[in-house]
């Protein structure tokens, strides 16, 4: 499975096609690839905002092993 | 003016040189004792007395550092201030200028405070420039607070509602009480090893002065600055204000506010892809109209456009000389067709049967050879007439040569 992208980094990157569209100095060619991969971010951005469960974990350290356990663990 | 060898002052003189050698020598001073008295003026300022078991000193507070006081200066008040020694010439009496006042067992503690916060400033930890920026749309947010309490309910009560997309990691930890800054250090270092968030809220609820104290210690602070993902403090109410908290990224006045600052609401999250997927919509016909319009310029360009002007100039040659052709084809046509009629009239004129209608005669021997001349026959010899109408036989009975 590929590692689940930052949404915060997807947004960006899809801020700079964007960007790189409106500059219009693009090939046909190029044009096409760009919406294409615009789209295909966008399809992951709004798949995560769908994520509806707002999952809490808390880090646990064992023996400087670190995991997490879901829900929220006493300190 | 001099007398017997003397420099004769005047009291001006005398109370400027010496509010000159106080202010130059006492300054930035950290004293204790007690409120004896303290009167505040309709101006804002406070004046005082402080005294121990042998002295006195008179003090004023200036109501700019008055407004900016935790604790008022109540009569019997045990305090540390600190100040500056002046002389107030009007009445000869030299004076402290408190500019920070605290009730004693604090004034410690603020000393350090204060000596603390000149050596970080010193160093850059507080630097505008080195302020991370917190992420606008993070997927994960880090808790660093007390598993207990209204911190960690009201932050998650807040990412609940306002962006329910984005998870919490929480590392609780101790918020007051002897090992709470080095629990909450290392927390913070822990969470940066651990990675996997984008953004960290440290915080803590309300408290005494010494419940919060744990956010100015030195290992703390150094844990937020060295920090690689952005950190929001949450720490005490508004008004207090730790060494954690300027040296955060952000200082939130509350849990709630750190919350919102972690998170963009969803709804606006959604908006604003919205507004990407339009621009990504219009962009990109902007780029097919302008590729369209390019080819309708190159379609109308010189090169593409002269052959087509040259077609249509052979064409219109080509039209007008087949006129030409037919006009001339038709006159000579016509002119031939006059001719033949014309001959056809002639021809008409010549036929013998015309002469015949009009009353000529054909007359013929019995051979049926025409007769031009009398000498062509004999006396009494047969002879045909042919008329329009029929043939007459007949006889010769005389003929007669015509003198020309």
């Amino acid at each position: 499975m590929p590692k689940k992208q930052n949404f915060e980094d997807t947004l960006s990157e899809l801020q700079s096609i964007v960007q790189k569209l409106e500059s219009d100095s693009l090939s046909l060619d190029k044009m096409v690839h760009c919406f294409e991969d615009g789209m295909k971010l966008m399809k992951i951005c709004r798949a995560q905002l769908d994520e509806v469960e707002n999952r809490i974990s808390t880090l646990v350290n064992e023996n400087d092993e670190l995991s997490e356990k879901p829900g929220i663990e006493q300190s | 003016m001099n007398i017997a060898g003397h420099s004769i002052l005047t009291i001006t003189q005398v109370a400027s040189q010496v509010k000159y050698t106080l202010e130059k020598k006492y300054t930035n001073l950290w004293i204790q004792g007690e409120i004896a008295s303290s009167k505040t003026y309709p101006s804002g300022h406070i004046y005082l007395t402080l005294k121990d078991g042998q002295s006195e000193l008179s003090a004023v507070i200036f109501s700019q550092y008055a407004k900016l006081l935790k604790h008022k200066p109540v009569t019997g008040l045990k305090v540390t201030v600190n100040g500056d020694l002046s002389l107030y010439s009007a009445k000869g009496q030299f004076q402290l200028q408190i500019r920070n006042l605290y009730p004693t067992g604090q004034g410690d503690l603020w000393l350090a405070y204060e000596a603390l916060k000149a050596k970080l400033e010193l160093e850059g930890l507080f630097a505008p420039e080195t302020k991370k920026k917190i992420p606008r749309f993070p997927s994960r947010i880090g808790i660093i607070t007390s598993s207990e309490g209204a911190v960690l309910r009201d932050i998650i009560q807040v990412l609940n509602r306002r962006a329910p997309h984005v998870s919490c990691l929480i590392h609780p930890v101790p918020v007051q009480g002897k090992s709470a800054a080095g629990k909450i250090s290392e927390a913070i270092k822990l969470m940066n090893q651990y990675g996997k968030m984008d953004t960290l809220i440290v915080g803590r609820g309300g408290g005494g002065l010494e419940d919060l104290w744990c956010f100015n210690d030195e290992q703390v602070i150094r844990a937020i600055y060295n920090s690689k993902i952005p950190i929001i403090s949450a720490i005490g109410h508004e008004t207090d204000t730790t060494l954690s908290d300027y040296v955060a990224d952000y200082r939130a006045p509350t849990p709630s506010v750190a919350a919102e600052i972690a998170s963009e609401d969803r709804q606006e999250t959604i908006q604003y892809l919205d507004s990407i997927s339009e621009r990504f919509q219009i962009a990109s016909k902007q780029i097919i109209t302008n590729y369209k319009e390019k080819i309708v310029s190159l379609q109308n360009r010189h090169g593409f456009f002269k052959p087509r002007l040259l077609l249509e100039q052979w064409n219109t040659k080509l039209n007008d000389m087949d006129y030409r052709i037919k006009q001339s084809y038709n006159s000579i046509i016509n002119s031939q067709k006059k001719i033949v009629d014309s001959l056809q009239d002639k021809i008409l004129l010549l036929n013998p049967k015309t002469q015949l209608r009009r009353g000529f005669a054909i007359a013929m021997d019995s051979k049926n050879n025409i007769i031009f001349s009398p000498d062509q026959v004999k006396i009494n010899e047969n002879m045909k007439i042919q008329v329009s109408k029929g043939t007459i036989m007949t006889k010769v009975k005389k003929g007669e040569i015509n003198n020309a």
